[in-house]
């Protein structure tokens, strides 16, 4: 409907007035189903990638809530709308078992678990838009060849999870495809980057709207990564004995929470201009990716198998 | 009134400290530990040699790269622990050269800047009015107060700002770090730990299970027993708990009995237990009234144990997750082991000429115990993280204005901003002040506005 809104020059409020309604329809189902999950297992639903996965979108559909305003949520919509449905896609595609309510494991039975998860599901929603509406800018401020090795490497990152989730080839397959393609992706997005940089970056509204939202979503989703990983340490330290483990999922929680920081530090650079700005944002994108998604697809084991599919 | 002007920021070239100091080095340096962080979660790490890391992979020339830059042991090697030692000095650096200046600016809100340094701000505009300088300022002033910004007027300058507590993120982060540093070392320095792997019954000294102690650790010699431990299940059978029961002695040589199990630890005397592991270690059956341990060890799918009865014959024991057993006899003339019975505590299996029952099993307990008093300096480095990361998300908005007569006979008026922060906000807020300056103009306060101009 946002598409739609934005192809026709007239008579385009209806359409938005209708996204939107749809939009809100979509959180408030999605917030009703969190809940009667809730009441039907006991417990907060974030145990397996499924419920993982409708927190997720619920974080998705508040980013828009939260941060898009009147102004900017027709224009944007769509991006809100286009992420929440491929969740949704991917979550219907997860093994049935994934679906089935269980019972917890030891290490589950805590009440750590509502306070560590959560914060962390919601901050990668708040990233990826952040990481979306970056592209966005760089598209609107005449990057747009760096804007599609953007999406290429993106594309990249989905492929692997659509194999990998449906096991349509083996892991050292999906690992070797991965990693290659993402390697080649990104030095094409940091070549095309330099390339047209000899180009002045032209701000627009839009592009000025989407690097706004864009600053906005990592400001409130830093310091909800470093609660998530402060709080995994906490009970880390509670259950094992151990804070910091090196465990692959820590590390990589560690590697995107330092590229963000990177983003902070490049944001306090009178110097940095906000395409270089979005292209680090992109990057902690694809780290955001592969710290939530990539431990399911390229079985990287560790200590934070739950969300594995059997 | 004194008014000290910030000069516009030093750029020594070549200068080891603002090289060393610079926020371009933290990016690269981030950058490098970032790539180094991936290759540790995706790698096969720790006890590999460079060989089986390399087959693993796939790509034997790639073996003397790897090994050169320790990516099969990355958290332990030279080029992590190099890039950690550079981040810490470019934070050290920072602190000390740039941080206290800045610090002292912002509560002193003594900062203030000529209109040429304003104007070589990241944005600004200038505008050109017929007034006093006093009366620009004053005017500009009133103007971004209804815009929400705290007005700061010396002479002929000003700083505007709108959140008082955002520019606290970066101090309080890198003040974590050096906590973190301090946590840690006292960690190093201090803390031991272990692992027991205890059955029922058993008593230890804790300093002769201590792996990892500090070089000025003292490992007490604490008697501990472990008097019972339990798996709790699910009704479907998956494991729901498990629970250890231990005896110690403490330094008033009383004998203290607590439970522990996962994620509930407990604490004697600064020494954590914590419950990280159980399992069936072996079973106890009773074969014609005599009485057998058989030890239970973990194969490919199952957890099997086994006893020979005869000499040829062997009786197989398949132990699962309910600690029921399933057993078979295998024979030299048998093609394949013959079932027999699935037996609980307690039964036997019937229609055999051998009385075997299952008396008992024998579980072990996999118990860690730490003493670690850096923690609390560590978790006061988490705080201060979590305050940092807090005030990141809050707004700080700082614009800079100066005014100064022109030989035209004007006021020069230059109003700018800094850092990309919240720059739209400020952009947003500049656009506006130009817009109301344009306005003081046009509603009849100028006399001549042919030299009035606006620029941007």
């Amino acid at each position: 409907m946002f598409a739609i809104g934005s192809a026709f020059k007239s008579k385009t409020r209806i359409v938005y007035i209708a996204g939107i309604v749809v939009l809100a329809f979509c959180f408030t189902c999605v917030s009703i189903s969190l809940l009667v999950r809730t009441a039907e297992s006991a417990r907060f639903p974030i145990t397996n990638l499924y419920e993982s996965l409708l927190l997720f979108s619920w974080g998705l559909l508040l980013v828009s809530i939260v941060l898009f305003s009147r102004q900017s949520l027709p224009q944007l919509g769509w991006l809100t709308a286009l992420s929440v449905s491929l969740v949704f896609l991917y979550a219907s595609w997860l093994p049935p078992g994934q679906h089935v309510i269980k019972p917890l494991m030891p290490a589950l039975v805590s009440y750590w678990r509502v306070i560590h998860v959560p914060p962390l599901i919601v901050s990668y929603a708040f990233f990826v838009m952040s990481g979306l509406l970056s592209i966005v800018n760089l598209w609107s401020g005449r990057r747009r060849m760096t804007a599609a090795a953007c999406l290429l490497a993106l594309l990249v990152c989905l492929l692997s999870i659509y194999l990998g989730t449906l096991k349509l080839a083996d892991v050292p397959t999906i690992q070797l495809g991965f990693w290659l393609g993402l390697c080649i992706s990104c030095a094409a997005t940091f070549g095309l980057f330099f390339w047209e940089a000899h180009r002045p970056f032209v701000p627009t509204k839009f592009s000025d709207l989407a690097d706004g939202l864009s600053q906005k979503s990592i400001a409130i989703a830093f310091p909800l990564l470093t609660f998530g990983i402060i709080t995994g340490a906490l009970w880390a330290n509670h259950a094992w004995g151990a804070y910091w483990t090196w465990d692959p999922k820590e590390s990589m929680s560690l590697a995107t929470w330092l590229s963000y920081a990177a983003y902070l530090h490049l944001r306090s650079r009178s110097s940095c201009g906000s395409d270089t700005l979005s292209l680090c944002a992109f990057l902690g994108l694809l780290l955001t990716i592969l710290t939530y998604l990539g431990f399911t697809f390229l079985d990287l084991g560790g200590l934070h198998t739950y969300g594995n599919i059997a | 009134m004194k008014v000290s002007f910030m000069k516009p920021e030093k750029k020594e070239e070549g200068s080891i400290g603002s090289f060393l100091s610079s926020a371009k080095l933290t990016v690269g340096l981030i950058a490098c530990l970032v790539a180094l962080s991936i290759a540790g979660a995706c790698l096969p790490q720790t006890g590999q040699s460079d060989r089986s890391l390399v087959s693993s992979l796939g790509f034997a020339t790639t073996a003397p790269i790897v090994a050169f830059f320790g990516l099969h042991d990355v958290f332990n090697s030279w080029t992590f622990i190099a890039c950690v030692t550079a981040l810490f000095v470019n934070l050290f650096a920072c602190t000390v050269l740039r941080m206290p200046a800045r610090i002292r600016a912002r509560l002193n809100n003594d900062d203030f800047l000529h209109s040429s340094a304003v104007a070589s701000l990241r944005e600004s505009i200038t505008i050109y009015s017929p007034f006093s300088a006093e009366r620009v300022l004053e005017y500009l002033s009133g103007y971004m107060k209804t815009l929400g910004y705290r007005a700061i007027v010396r002479e002929n300058s000003a700083i505007f700002q709108k959140g008082s507590a955002g520019w606290l993120a970066a101090p309080l982060t890198h003040l974590g770090l050096f906590v973190l540093l301090i946590g840690i070392l006292i960690s190093t320095l201090f803390s031991y730990s272990g692992m027991l792997y205890l059955t029922e019954g058993d008593k230890i000294l804790l300093c002769d299970w201590a792996k990892q102690a500090g070089p000025l650790a003292t490992v007490r010699a604490m008697p501990v027993t472990l008097l019972s431990t339990k798996k709790e299940v699910h009704a479907g059978g998956e494991p729901k708990q498990w629970i250890s029961q231990i005896s110690v002695v403490d330094k008033k040589m009383q004998t203290r009995i607590g439970t522990f199990s996962v994620n509930h630890p407990l604490s004697v005397e600064g020494i954590d237990f914590y419950q990280t592991d159980w399992k069936v270690v072996a079973v106890t059956l009773s074969i014609n009234d005599r009485k057998v341990k058989v030890p239970i060890e973990d194969g490919t799918h199952d957890k099997m144990g086994t006893l020979k009865l005869a000499s040829d014959l062997v009786l197989i024991l398949r132990l699962d997750e309910n600690a029921k057993i399933k057993a078979y006899l295998k024979a030299d003339d048998f093609d394949r082991p013959r079932f027999l019975a699935t037996l609980s505590e307690g039964q036997s299996v019937p229609n055999f000429p051998l009385r075997i029952c299952y008396e008992r099993k024998h579980p072990q307990s996999g118990i860690k115990f730490k003493c670690d008093p850096g923690l609390g300096v560590t978790y006061t480095s988490f705080f201060l993280f979590l305050l940092g990361s807090l005030f990141v998300a809050l707004p700080n908005l700082r614009v800079w204005a100066a005014v100064e007569p022109t030989e035209e006979g004007l006021v020069k008026c230059v109003i700018g901003f800094n850092g990309v922060k919240s720059a739209h906000l400020m952009r947003a807020d500049l656009q506006q002040v130009k817009h109301a300056m344009r306005q003081l103009v046009f509603m009849g306060c100028l006399t001549d506005r042919e030299v009035v101009r606006v620029e941007h």
